[in-house]
């Protein structure tokens, strides 16, 4: 379930890495996690400062307008941080011999950690194919360049059958995050329920305190035994509830898909402009600029003149 | 309990803002040691000079025989990594200096925001340009005088300064004085305070910079640096806002190498630990100030905001532009304190009626409104506006995010801001008359001193002067001190509840630019001794 949240889709996908041969690229014979590992640093990053904004290379995920956040990272083994931590008195005397070394995980093979945040109307499986799809129709290039070295991906794959290879290699996103909320989300507290859900249960081990009586059990043991299956129910119930709040997805915020953030983007700073511009003028001139404002910038269309994506600032603002 | 600091073994320079006592003329030589042997012996024979930070008047009580004689021009040492290279310090040690340190301020260009239109180092004074291979700056004498009343530096100044020239000769070329300062080339870098004629002629040092604003306020004040008796005085607006919304002095350890910090830690590295101790480090930036550009801007801008905000007065609004942007009017009276022109006007004559009737507790209760303040009532900037330099520079509670919750118990008050104090200790350059050049060579010799160059002073310079999103302001930067590129703006807030409109100042050209500098470690006495006889020992 988390791995739909907010109205986005956070795709979490872990492929193994090749260690069983060695592979080359440009004279140099190398092991197949270092060419992946080359071939990610020379993929070009999104413009995001004033020092890349100037840049023709831009990030390959531009391309995909359902993409707002996408990174590659490459696992080679999991950290050994060494011994836990035991009172020394204690080892003195019961152990562990300090000179036998702990346990500690490794990984069998170096994975590629493959994580991206894209646009969706639901956690539908044909959501992330369709994502899939249209990822490898916009990037196949630098996609099979970086996925040539993993365990199975081989060479020639379809739209589909490299969707096909990720879903395979997909794994539960368990803590999904995006904030493009401006305010407070619309959340109904549980508050109200759980208060009625213990009610209703008090109620009940009220009316089975006669009952039990009338059993043969005495007043005493009657009250007992209806207050501790009462507590047991109420918290039960409770957590049950609170359970299932948790794992209904968080609201997706209204304008949240990759166009209209970009839209949102290019008006603010466009906005900026007129708000400084229109400083001191009078009501004729101030209604004339804000009318040229609608006609150039067209708040309302998202098809109209919006900021680019993978780049920062509306210098390279797209005219319609 | 307060800390009691071994004052003799500080220098001087660390707790004290010579400039502010009485010494307004300050000199900076800089010199390349080529010869580690020759260095240490120009060390040793200028450590009986060094001003340390033993008291000059008996009236500070502070534990201990710490009174010397006033100087007539202080002296004190500092060294660049390169330069604790020079005189062979053990790689042990040297490998433990913090990596910004190493790096040198010019490295450092891309987080401190000196890289402003391409190479913009390029404009750097020569001998910063030229600081590399033999002609690299490896140390930094620093030499403050007293002054006559025609503005000119006591004859002490010129004798010091033959000392330190004459030490450097007789190394017979070992130990080289650099030059290359401002357009003349100059020996060494001069600054002081700018000056102002008293009624009878003589002509007085002011805490006035050349853009006209009023300096040298709301510097940190941390354990130690008082007498017990006098700390929590001092520390109201200068120290620690705690959560109870209490002033206290700030941790040693934030200021001084070898003593507990805020993070309640003594900061492990440097070896051997008495060769860190009581020392610090030091930033040394030469700021040009664009003092025309500055006053063409203002200016031009009041015109508008005059218009805009319906005042009458374009002199108003120009003394109203400048505060917005300063945090400070221009004689330092606070905006937090004095939030309007009238309020202002106000203040000044209670200022003065108060001066002139010699009513003591009204005046005490004035000096401290210059510092003793929060922003907690001012969240929206609608007083001080939240991109102001003051503001930015010395956040305050500003950024305790729960400053405005309605239970007290949640407030933190400026624990966000305690760990990214400087002390500043610099003065202007260039003409010491406001009114002689525009654009020439003047601005200030800001020196910023921190127990951490990365953690304090790079912090507020490039998260806090060149960016704004700390203060919910995007990217723009310190509408005083900041790079200001093309879409650079700087937002007065209103309040939603008034009938005025926010004023946004549009397009502010580049009023200040770096002229060059580096980063400098201070020792303390004992590890300048540790250094002179070449016993810096980290095993």
């Amino acid at each position: 379930m988390p791995n739909f949240d907010g109205g986005h889709y956070f795709l979490t996908v872990l492929a193994p890495i090749e260690t069983d041969r060695l592979v080359e690229h440009d004279g140099l014979r190398s092991s197949a996690v270092h060419m992946v590992q080359s071939t990610l640093a020379t993929l070009p990053t999104a413009r995001q400062t004033e020092a890349t904004e100037w840049l023709r290379l831009g990030s390959p995920f531009a391309r995909s307008t359902r993409t707002h956040f996408a990174r590659f990272v490459v696992i080679n083994d999991t950290v050994f941080n060494g011994r836990d931590p035991i009172d020394a008195l204690r080892v003195s005397l019961v152990g562990p011999n300090p000179v036998i070394p702990f346990a500690n995980d490794r990984l069998t093979t170096p994975f590629l950690l493959f994580t991206a945040d894209f646009d969706a109307a639901s956690d539908d499986p044909g959501e992330l194919r369709s994502y899939l799809v249209d990822l490898w129709t916009k990037l196949e290039p630098e996609l099979s360049a970086i996925f040539q070295y993993c365990v199975g991906f081989g060479t020639g794959r379809t739209a589909e059958s490299f969707a096909d290879y990720i879903i395979a290699c997909q794994i539960e996103t368990t803590m999904p995050f995006n904030d493009y909320w401006t305010g407070a989300p619309p959340l109904t507290s549980l508050k109200d329920k759980l208060c009625t859900m213990a009610g209703v249960v008090a109620l009940g081990a009220l009316v089975a305190v006669p009952i039990l009586h009338a059993f043969g059990w005495t007043w005493g043991w009657s009250l007992l035994a209806a207050l501790a299956a009462g507590i047991v129910l109420v918290l039960g119930i409770g957590y049950e509830m609170v359970e299932r709040r948790a794992s209904t997805p968080f609201p997706r915020a209204p304008h949240c898909d990759l166009p209209s953030v970009l839209k949102a983007l290019y008006l603010q700073q466009q906005f900026s402009r007129l708000a400084i511009d229109a400083q001191g003028q009078d009501d004729a001139t101030l209604h004339a600029l804000f009318g040229q404002f609608l006609a150039t910038h067209r708040p309302g269309d998202l098809n109209g003149p919006t900021q680019l994506p993978g780049v920062i600032g509306a210098t390279g603002a797209k005219a319609s | 309990m307060t800390r009691i600091l071994d004052l003799a073994d500080i220098q001087g320079n660390v707790l004290r803002p010579y400039g502010r006592m009485g010494f307004p003329k300050a000199r900076f030589i800089f010199l390349h040691i080529a010869d580690a042997a020759a260095g240490r012996d120009f060390v040793w024979k200028l450590l009986p000079k060094i001003t340390t930070s033993t008291r000059w008047e008996s009236k500070e009580a502070y534990p201990g025989e710490v009174i010397q004689r006033r100087p007539e021009v202080t002296f004190n040492l500092a060294f660049t990594f390169y330069g604790l290279v020079a005189l062979d310090l053990p790689t042990a040690t040297l490998a433990q200096m913090p990596a910004e340190f190493i790096d040198g301020m010019a490295e450092r260009a891309n987080i401190l925001g000196d890289l402003r239109g391409g190479n913009a180092q390029q404009a750097w004074d020569p001998i910063w340009q030229n600081s590399t291979g033999d002609a690299k700056v490896h140390v930094m004498v620093s030499l403050n005088a007293q002054m006559h009343h025609d503005g000119t530096p006591i004859a002490a100044l010129a004798t010091a300064t033959a000392h330190v020239m004459a030490l450097a000769e007789a190394s017979g070329g070992k130990v080289r004085v650099l030059p290359g300062h401002g357009p003349d080339n100059a020996l060494y870098q001069d600054s002081g305070a700018l000056l102002e004629a008293a009624a009878d002629g003589k002509l007085l040092p002011t805490a006035k910079e050349h853009f006209g604003f009023t300096d040298g306020f709301g510097d940190p004040v941390f354990d130690g640096q008082y007498p017990a008796a006098e700390i929590s005085a001092e520390a109201v607006g200068g120290g620690k806002i705690l959560p109870d919304q209490s002033w206290g002095p700030l941790a040693t350890g934030e200021f001084l190498l070898g003593h507990p910090d805020e993070a309640q830690e003594i900061p492990g590295g440097l070896l051997p630990p008495e060769f860190a101790r009581n020392g610090t480090f030091m930033a040394y930036r030469k700021l040009q100030e664009n003092v025309g550009a500055f006053q063409d801007y203002i200016a031009r801008t009041a015109v508008l905001y005059d218009r805009v905000m319906g005042l009458g007065d374009v002199e108003a609004a120009r003394e109203i532009l400048m505060a917005k942007i300063a945090g400070r009017w221009s004689d330092g009276v606070p905006l937090m304190a004095a939030p309007t022109f009238t309020e202002w006007r106000a203040f000044q004559v209670r200022e003065a009626a108060a001066t002139k009737a010699g009513d003591k507790a009204t005046l005490a209760a004035i000096e401290r409104s210059y510092v003793d303040f929060k922003y907690r009532a001012d969240p929206a900037g609608l007083r001080c506006p939240v991109g102001a330099h003051m503001r930015r520079a010395n956040t305050r509670d500003m950024l305790d995010p729960s400053a405005n919750s309605t239970h007290p118990k949640d407030w933190n008050g400026s624990v966000l801001n305690n760990r990214r104090r400087v002390l500043r200790r610099g003065l202007p350059y260039g003409p010491t008359d406001r009114s002689v050049a525009l654009n020439g060579e003047q601005g200030i010799i800001f020196l910023a001193l921190c127990a951490s160059l990365f953690r304090q002073f790079e912090f507020v310079q490039q998260q806090w002067m060149q960016y704004g999103l700390d203060f919910n302001l995007g990217n723009d930067t310190c509408p005083l001190v900041g790079n200001h590129g093309e879409a650079a703006k700087f937002v007065i807030a209103a309040d939603p509840a008034g009938d005025k409109p926010p004023f946004i100042c549009d397009r502010p050209p580049q009023f200040v630019e770096t002229r060059g500098g580096d980063y400098f470690f201070i020792p303390s006495m004992t590890a300048l001794r540790m250094i002179a006889m070449g016993t810096v020992d980290p095993t």
